[in-house]
């Protein structure tokens, strides 16, 4: 479904992905962990447009989008959920869902995915007129998570949905996900929570200092011991 | 010959106000566009002291004495001149300049636009039709040799001065207020006090100019220090490059001397243009569309090369050895 | 009492006139963080499009009579003077803001007095330098009646033209009988012998008809862009690229589409004031956007960069200060004699730097922590 073949990314002259390759397949869960400062986020960043891409290429359902702008990407149906929620504090979490929508054409189609992220969270219908930045950290993740589903992606990139939530609320938004997965979502997620990742990825990716170093089914690597150690704090 | 003169004395007045200019803009990142409100102080200053001091010192029938006296009553005014000026800089310095840069800009702008509305209402400045001011330090024909000298020295003073202030670790914190203002504060350097500092001196090297000009051109016209000055020195430093006082100095020579070389020229050019009854050809003259190639020319460059024609480089990077350079920056 | 209505209503409508023309620069400001300089030549741009645009079709050449004819004129002129401005903002952020936007703000605001210089200068090549009257006598729409109506004594209100061919917009005004004096009958008499069987009067835009339209114009753009920020799509995306252009971008916000967008509303209703401004002091020359766009600059600041209603109620208020100051500027305090009625410019500065002093964020801004 997405193919990243040898992708470098350059911020300035530091260099931050160098060659880094990766796939993923329809129905798919595929993690990608790595320490602080990998470059997990500008590979997501790059597969959505965001940061322009130095050399290798893009290919999602046997397109090449590298170089597009993000909002066509959007428009074919990679959406990302970005680190740190980056919820619009100035629009109300009805305006907030709405945005997510932008690419969607059909009016009445947004209309009803608008209701189907309510029921997805009812939390958020209750707090549909507030404003986006008054809202509890959980709530802002879960606005952020249903935000992203509005524009009924095909694949749902995810980086770091557990970041500052309680272990509860954890448990829940990875929960959310395998449910998601289950409904036919391709999901690419990336996460400092190695463990849980792991747990609910089909296959998984390891990024140190900008280049992939072990990729495999999850389970392997959750065996692993290089990857117990560096990353699993066993 | 004569014009010669006159042109070298502007030149070197332009030229303390571009250094002053460089040191503000170019040295802490800063972006004055009310530069010609301190230069209107200065001058404004400068004419009421030697009204008062010197009002006909040098008629016909001079005393030595009173020779003597009008020299002292210019060097009186260039130093209240420069203090004047240097106050309002402090004034303006100080509470400004925790603004942001483009805010800061604007605040510059309105300070300046003040001064002159100022000016314009006062009647003991001459309000709008304009200030005389007596002839001072010497009369007739060696008088334009003997002020394209103060000039000279004014504007070689001034340029020591800035680049003095620059080559210091004084001047390398202002340089890392220009890379990096909330490290270098978290560094320690105490970046409003420098901010400050080169605010204040800028000014007063304006002020400078500001004296120099009343008493060369012995009449001050409140519209000479309007806001399209103000632009103009502020082109003449980003031109040249953001942070070169070699850049500055060679843009502030090349920018006065090129429209005054097309006016030599009269060379004209073919315009069409618009009225009342539709268009019509016309010609013009290419002095006249000296304005329009200034604006594409800052256009152009800002969006080729932002930093100016010499970024940061300097002449005397020819004789220095690399790793003496003092604003070599990571 | 009166004297002060009257103040007020002129400060209202020249505060309006700010207000528009605040606008453009508030929402620029807000999605791109630039001072848009050039703003105020936008302004210029679009009174000489609107000037040029009723020369060709004035209110004489319409297919009404009256004020209807004024109307008519007058919306068409609006039209091209919005779309000029809006047309020309947009190519000029393609041209010159857009390739240096990630250059910082200095390079931008630079490239902007750029713009600006650009603008005042080649519209002067093109133009000339005079200034020139927004509406003349000539334009004005006609009321047009038989000579046969008029009885010797009659004292007609306004000054009666003789019309010479049906229709005759071009030739001069030929004055038939003066406002205010009796109608003598040798004059009639001469008339018709000349074979003279219309005559006509014209619809002036007076002052109080100028203002209404002023404020009317500044209701509807209220209502507009309100309308349009809070309810569209569109708004919705231009508050998303404010508050955070890259998070726009993560929802798939096209945004350089919503920035020229953004430039073409604010450079349009910019354009609206620029016509407005040419009306109510009837004259317009290359230099006149920049003034009044600084001062509507500072009417931005003052409300709140960024915020769409402070720009609004900024422009409104410095408008009305700077006539109070004016109209009530000469008092005595002890024994000095204070005159301000001739520090009317000075009046903006001093309010913009008083409110950068006290208060940067103005009075309807969010104070917004700097970016690290
Ligand atoms: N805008 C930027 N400009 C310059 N360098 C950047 C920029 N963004 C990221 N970097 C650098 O690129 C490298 C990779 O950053 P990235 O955000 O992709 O890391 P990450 O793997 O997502 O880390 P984390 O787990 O902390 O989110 C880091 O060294 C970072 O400092
Ligand atoms: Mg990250």
């Amino acid at each position: 479904m997405l193919r990243v073949d040898s992708l470098s990314v350059n911020y300035g002259a530091i260099r931050a992905l160098k060659d880094v390759s990766l796939r993923v397949a329809p129905g798919e869960i595929v993690a990608l962990i790595g320490a602080n400062g990998a470059g997990k986020s500008t590979l997501l960043k790059s597969i959505s447009g965001i940061i322009p891409v130095r050399s290798g290429n893009i290919v999602f359902q046997g397109e090449n989008i590298t170089g597009w702008p993000s909002h066509r990407i959007v428009k074919v149906g990679i959406v990302q959920v970005p680190e740190g929620r980056r919820i619009f504090a100035n629009l109300t979490v009805e305006e907030n869902l709405l945005l997510g929508g932008v690419a969607l054409r059909d009016r009445r189609l947004l209309k009803t995915t608008l209701e189907e992220a309510y029921d997805l969270f009812p939390r958020l219908r209750e707090r549909r007129a507030q404003s986006g930045g008054t809202l509890s950290g959980g709530e802002q993740q879960m606005l952020s998570l249903a935000r992203g589903l509005i524009a009924r992606p095909r694949l749902l990139l995810l980086d770091e949905p557990s970041l500052g939530l309680a272990p509860k609320l954890v448990e829940q938004i990875f929960q959310r996900i395998a449910d998601l997965r289950a409904q036919g979502l391709t999901i690419l997620l990336v996460e400092q929570n190695a463990a849980a990742a792991l747990k609910i990825a089909d296959r998984a990716y390891v990024l140190e200092t900008g280049a992939t170093t072990i990729n495999g089914p999850a389970a392997d690597l959750l065996n692993s011991p290089a990857v117990k150690t560096a990353y699993l704090g066993v | 010959m004569d014009f010669a003169v006159h042109h070298v004395t502007y030149v070197c007045i332009l030229l303390m106000l571009t250094g002053g200019l460089s040191l503000i803009h170019g040295r802490t990142g800063l972006l004055s566009i009310g530069h010609a409100g301190f230069w209107a102080v200065g001058a404004y200053t400068a004419g009421f002291v030697i009204n008062r001091l010197a009002p006909d010192l040098l008629a016909a029938d001079a005393t030595a004495g009173s020779r003597l006296l009008s020299v002292a009553a210019f060097a009186a005014a260039v130093v209240c001149a420069m203090l004047a000026a240097s106050l309002c800089g402090l004034l303006v310095g100080v509470p400004c300049l925790r603004l942001r840069g483009d805010y800061l800009a604007i605040a510059t702008l309105g300070f300046s636009e003040i001064i002159r509305v100022v000016i314009v209402n006062a009647e003991s400045l001459g309000g709008a039709a304009g200030m005389r001011v007596p002839a001072v330090v010497c009369v007739g024909d060696t008088r334009r040799f003997v002020f394209a000298g103060i000039a000279a020295a004014g504007a070689a003073f001034s340029l020591l001065m800035v680049r003095n202030l620059l080559s210091s670790t004084h001047g390398r914190a202002l340089i890392s207020i220009r890379e990096d203002e909330v490290a270098s504060q978290l560094l320690g350097v105490n970046v409003t006090r420098y901010k400050v500092v080169s605010f204040v001196f800028g000014a007063a090297l304006a002020g400078l100019a500001g004296a120099v000009y009343a008493a060369y051109m012995g009449y001050l016209a409140p519209r000479e220090f309007g806001f399209m000055k103000s632009v103009e020195l502020l082109l003449m430093v980003v031109l040249g490059g953001i942070g070169s006082l070699t850049g500055t100095v060679l843009a502030t020579v090349a920018l006065y001397i090129i429209p005054e070389a097309l006016r030599f020229a009269e060379w004209s050019v073919p315009v069409w243009s618009l009225t009342d009854a539709g268009w019509r050809r016309g010609s013009v003259e290419l002095a006249e569309l000296w304005m329009v190639v200034y604006a594409i020319i800052l256009i152009v460059m800002m969006l080729l090369r932002p930093q100016g024609l010499l970024g940061s480089w300097e002449i005397s990077r020819l004789w220095k050895k690399p790793n003496q350079r003092p604003d070599a920056t990571g | 009492m009166d004297f002060f209505l009257e103040q007020l209503g002129n400060g209202l409508s020249k505060g309006s006139i700010f207000a528009l023309i605040a606008v453009g620069y508030t929402m620029v400001y807000g999605v791109i963080r630039l001072i848009n300089f050039a703003h105020g030549e936008f302004v210029m741009v679009a009174a000489f499009a609107g000037y040029f645009c009723l020369g060709a079709l004035p209110p004489s050449a319409m297919p009404m009579q009256g004020y209807w004819a004024l109307g008519a004129s007058m919306a068409l002129a609006t039209a091209c003077a919005v779309l000029t401005a809006g047309v020309l903002a947009v190519a000029v952020e393609r041209a010159a803001y857009r390739p240096i936007r990630k250059a910082g703000r200095i390079a931008a605001l630079l490239t902007a007095i750029g713009v600006s210089l650009f603008l005042q200068n080649f519209g002067i090549q093109v133009v000339g330098a005079s200034d020139r009257a927004f509406m003349q006598e000539r334009q004005l729409p006609r009321r047009v009646s038989a000579l046969s109506l008029y009885k010797p004594g009659d004292i007609p209100p306004a000054d009666i033209y003789v019309l010479h061919e049906w229709p005759d917009a071009a030739t001069d005004l030929e004055i038939a009988f003066r406002a205010g004096e009796a109608i003598k009958p040798e004059d009639l008499a001469d008339l018709q012998s000349q074979g003279v069987h219309m005559v006509f009067s014209l619809c002036p835009m007076t002052d109080g008809l100028k203002r209404w339209i002023i404020i009317s114009a500044l209701a509807a753009c209220c209502l507009f862009l309100h309308c349009l920020v809070r309810y569209t799509a569109f708004g919705r995306s231009m508050r998303a690229v404010s508050y955070d252009i890259e998070g726009a971008q993560f929802m798939g916000v096209n945004v350089n589409r919503v920035i020229s967008l953004t430039f073409f509303i604010g450079a349009a209703i910019g354009g609206l004031g620029g016509v407005l401004l040419a009306l109510f002091y009837n004259t317009l020359d290359p230099l006149m956007g920049l003034i009044p766009g600084l001062k509507a600059f500072i009417a931005a600041v003052l409300g709140g960069i960024g915020s769409v209603p402070g720009a609004l109620l900024g422009g409104l208020l410095l408008g009305v200060v700077e006539d109070l100051v004016v109209a009530y500027g000469h008092f005595e305090l002890g024994s000095t004699k204070f005159n301000l009625t001739t520090y009317r410019d000075a009046v903006a500065y001093t309010v913009l730097i008083t409110i950068l002093l006290l208060r940067p964020q103005g009075i309807l801004g969010r104070e917004r922590a700097q970016k690290l």
